[in-house]
């Protein structure tokens, strides 16, 4: 399976067939218990019938006698209801940032993000789970269809190739786009550099949709200490404003300051919010992001 | 200071080309760069607080640029190589002669001439290297080391700002002489000498020392008053008074003589004086009793100092001395002999004339004569007979005396030697218990002088044709001091005229440690009396001082009559030992570069603008 995704790509983003089997070990973890659509290996919020019992309750006329206790109407001459938990799928959503922002660093910030869109929907696909994408810049939304069994990883990752940074970061509008159109709670992961003025937008939204979010921000190596020297004038490469620099000790310090200050005030939002912040860096590699970094945090068990 | 004078002014031209070049790189390098970053969300924060002062960026980059300029104008201009005639010490050592006489109180210069002369030498001194040195010789009435060589620059410098004029006549040979002898020690030494030459030429002053010769004032326009007598001939009522003046003037002048007697005005006349000539006038003023004279000469003249002159009315100045004597050649001849000493002889005295005679003469001598009546005031010397209760009656007979002791330190047997002296026949004195026995046979006293306020006896015992005394050599010494203490005893304390820069000797009353002394402008000094004598020095001004110790008091006047000093003429070349100097009107000047300087400036510019640079990156 892995293999014949591996053959009908071709794009550097491809995850490996080493990557993909150590893939197939590992599960996406959700710490709140969701109503899911139909029957998976989720714990869900319904009582169901699973073989792992839940609670009891009095019985009512109509319901199935097949779950009577019978040993407790013998003891306490009582009818009471036994209910198990209700075993469905997770819906986990892979919100992309497209602008142009993201096609910057070496590798870009985009194709990292697609690998690691790509490796988090092949383990929710792997563990049965419902997965569904959606790609975003300012004016331009794109979602994929619901992509469930393994078997549909290929065409999920075709539909992943397919895509294209372009245009203007609005991550508070791509957010609250895809609040309207998830069909049911889920995970949400949210990939972007989140570079865009009204990143505290988007993260209170995140921070009120239903289920579960986990924002990965990622920058490149040149966004954390950027080699510029001179007298330059820097280009916003989403909205072609220019800034005139003259890059200097002074300067840079100042931007230092300015880029920890960003980074601690997004992550302080998001635990304010109560869901997870991870920054990471296009140097780690996907994998270590994947296996290490989110095992670690416990969002991947 | 002169101005900048550049060496290689050629240098200059590479300023433009190289400062052009600076500018062109300046604008080349200000284009920006463009670069697209992913977003300037980050930057724009960054950036904010840089770009609020905008105007200051573009300051302190123009002030690169400004400092980039400055080093570079310094560069070029250092190897214009720039320099100034500074008046450098251009010896190692140095000797600077101060004149510090009468004519350097003139005021043609700026100030006076002394004034000026002080800034020639603190200029020159303000030119000495770390390495030099110098001494300072200032010249008044005696040519003295003020400082001997010091490479101390500040005690130089207050010398010479504590240096005062002088109203004395020009000692420049020995200031010379004495900066010589100071230079010969040190091999290149060069030589100073700040005067306006109003002095002689000096034929002995040859050394290898290089002299300089500095010269101060501008012009001679001066009167000044050369002769001033006053004296009342014998049976005269009216006193002759004398007086020459000469002009130095190259213009006709006119001015008001004025005459005093002490501070009351006598006379005035109103004279005109061609250019440079000489009047003298001969007044005829009727004076009563007259002290001090003084002639003052009322005119608009550069030098005040010689304006004024003093005279003693009387005996012409000259210690009137009544003899009483049957007759004695050599006494009298002795008396003549002596300078200043007018003579009046008489046989005998009346008792009730002897009150006028010690009050008109100085002295009164009484040969082999007894003395009618002793005085309170005035001076007696008695030879071969008493001299009253008070001081010596005369005792008994004394064959063949020799002198046995005597009093060698008394002023009056100072430099006289008694020990050889034949006496025939003598009588022993009895002295009084306050009089003081100056000589002695065995323990009979010879001579007795005693010393009261205002009153001086002087008493022999032997008459001086008894002995071999008036053929000695120490007779005439015997007669000048005996003749001198009994002046000094007089009742006005005996005037005296002398010239500034004079040192003068006074014998205090006994027992007296201290004398004060009343300088011309109204300053007092306290002086130690050592030895029974007060040394004054400090008489270097025209004028009339006063002295006063242990109750007596003098009094003497300081004038200048000098035509050397009064001619102010400055001299534009002087001759010494044979070699013309020739007159600078300021000390000599050397070429002084500093290219040193500007590079060590351009080093300091560049190193700011480098601490700017970095500071921006």
């Amino acid at each position: 399976m892995a293999d014949s995704v591996t053959s009908s790509e071709r794009d550097a983003y491809l995850l490996s067939p080493d990557f993909l089997r150590k893939l197939e070990q590992v599960a996406i973890a959700s710490r709140k218990i969701m109503v899911g659509r139909t029957k998976g290996e989720r714990r869900s919020a319904r009582r169901g019938s699973s073989v792992e019992f839940a609670d009891f309750r009095g019985y009512l006329p109509g319901d199935d006698l097949r779950y009577l206790d019978w040993n407790a109407f013998a003891r306490l001459q009582r009818l009471f209801l036994k209910l198990f938990i209700e075993e469905e799928d997770l819906h986990i959503y892979l919100l992309l940032d497209t602008s142009r922002s993201m096609d910057f660093g070496s590798p870009t910030k985009f194709q990292w993000c697609l690998r690691a869109a790509a490796a988090l929907g092949y383990i929710a696909l792997c563990t049965g789970d419902r997965v569904q994408f959606y790609a975003h810049a300012r004016g331009r939304g794109k979602a994929s269809r619901q992509f469930r069994g393994r078997g549909t990883a290929p065409e999920a990752f075709a539909w992943l190739a397919a895509l294209r940074p372009d245009g203007e970061t609005d991550l508070g509008q791509a957010i609250r786009w895809l609040q309207l159109s998830m069909p049911a709670p889920g995970v949400t992961f949210v990939l972007s550099d989140l570079l865009s003025p009204d990143w505290e937008t988007a993260v209170s939204r995140l921070g009120v949709a239903r289920g579960e979010a986990c924002l990965v921000q990622v920058l490149s190596t040149d966004e954390i200490s950027p080699s510029l020297r001179g007298d330059l004038r820097l280009i916003d490469s989403e909205d072609g404003r220019a800034r005139e620099v003259t890059m200097g000790a002074s300067v840079l310090r100042r931007y230092a300051s300015e880029r920890d200050r960003f980074v601690a005030s997004v992550h302080e939002a998001c635990n304010r919010w109560g869901f997870s912040h991870l920054l990471t860096v296009t140097d780690e590699s996907v994998e270590d992001f994947i296996l290490k970094t989110l095992r670690h945090l416990g969002v991947i068990k | 200071m002169s101005a900048v004078d550049l060496l290689a002014p050629s240098s200059l031209i590479a300023l433009f080309p190289l400062a052009a070049a600076i500018i062109l790189l300046y604008l080349l390098k200000l284009r920006r760069r463009d670069q697209v970053v992913p977003s300037v969300f980050l930057w724009r924060r960054a950036v904010q607080d840089v770009q609020a002062n905008a105007p200051f960026q573009r300051l302190r980059r123009n002030l690169l640029l400004l400092l980039q300029l400055l080093a570079l104008s310094l560069i070029v201009l250092g190897l214009a190589a720039p320099f100034v005639m500074a008046s450098r010490l251009s010896g190692k050592s140095s000797v600077i002669v101060l004149d510090a006489s009468a004519s350097m109180s003139a005021k043609d210069a700026a100030g006076t001439r002394f004034a000026q002369a002080q800034r020639q030498a603190i200029e020159i001194l303000r030119g000495m290297g770390r390495r030099d040195e110098a001494a300072l010789v200032v010249c008044g009435a005696r040519a003295q080391v003020a400082v001997p060589f010091s490479r101390d620059t500040s005690r130089l410098l207050s010398a010479v700002r504590d240096t005062r004029p002088t109203d004395c006549v020009t000692n420049v040979r020995d200031g010379l002489l004495l900066a010589l002898s100071l230079a010969s020690k040190r091999p290149g030494a060069r030589i100073y000498l700040i005067s306006d030459g109003a002095f002689p030429a000096i034929p002995e002053a040859s050394s290898s020392a290089e002299v300089h010769f500095v010269k101060v004032g501008e012009r001679s326009d001066n009167v000044a008053i050369l002769a001033f007598e006053a004296a009342r001939p014998a049976a005269a009522r009216e006193h002759q008074v004398f007086l020459r003046v000469r002009s130095f003037s190259s213009k006709p002048k006119r001015c008001v003589v004025s005459i005093y007697d002490e501070d009351e005005i006598v006379d005035a006349h109103e004279i005109e004086l061609a250019a440079h000539a000489e009047r003298a006038e001969t007044y005829r003023i009727a004076l009563g009793d007259p002290g001090l004279l003084r002639a003052e000469l009322e005119v608009d003249d550069d030098l005040a100092s010689d304006n004024v002159a003093y005279a003693f009315a009387g005996s012409g100045g000259a210690a009137a001395i009544l003899l009483v004597t049957p007759g004695n050649l050599f006494l009298e001849q002795g008396l003549l002999a002596l300078p200043g000493v007018q003579v009046h002889k008489t046989a005998s005295l009346r008792a009730q004339d002897a009150a006028a005679a010690y009050r008109d003469y100085d002295v009164v001598i009484f040969d082999r004569v007894a003395p009618p009546a002793m005085p309170n005031v005035g001076a007696v010397m008695v030879i071969g007979e008493g001299a009253g209760r008070e001081t010596a009656i005369p005792g008994k007979e004394l064959e063949t005396p020799s002198i046995t002791t005597w009093q060698e330190q008394h002023p009056i047997l100072r430099h006289v030697n008694l020990s050889a002296v034949q006496i025939s026949k003598a009588r022993a004195l009895e002295p009084a218990p306050q009089a003081q026995v100056l000589a002695r046979a065995g323990d009979r006293a010879l001579i007795v002088a005693r010393e009261a306020p205002e009153l001086r006896v002087l008493c022999f015992g032997w008459d001086f044709l008894d002995s071999d005394l008036p053929l000695r050599v120490s007779f005439p010494v015997l007669l000048t001091n005996a003749l001198a203490w009994l002046s000094e005893g007089g009742a006005s304390g005996a005037p005296l005229r002398t010239r500034p820069g004079s040192v003068l000797r006074f014998t205090a009353p006994p027992d007296t440690r201290r004398a004060d002394l009343v300088l011309p402008d109204g300053g007092r000094r306290e002086l130690a009396v050592v030895d029974g004598q007060v040394t004054i020095a400090e008489c270097d001004r025209v004028g009339v001082y006063r002295l006063s110790a242990g109750g007596r008091k003098w009094r003497w006047a300081a004038d200048l009559r000098s035509p050397e000093e009064s001619d102010l003429t400055p001299a534009d070349e002087l001759n010494l030992g044979g070699k013309t100097v020739r007159a600078s009107a300021g000390p000599p000047k050397v070429e002084q570069r500093f290219w040193p300087a500007l590079a060590g400036l351009a080093l300091l510019v560049l190193l700011v603008e480098w601490h700017i640079y970095h500071r921006r990156y």
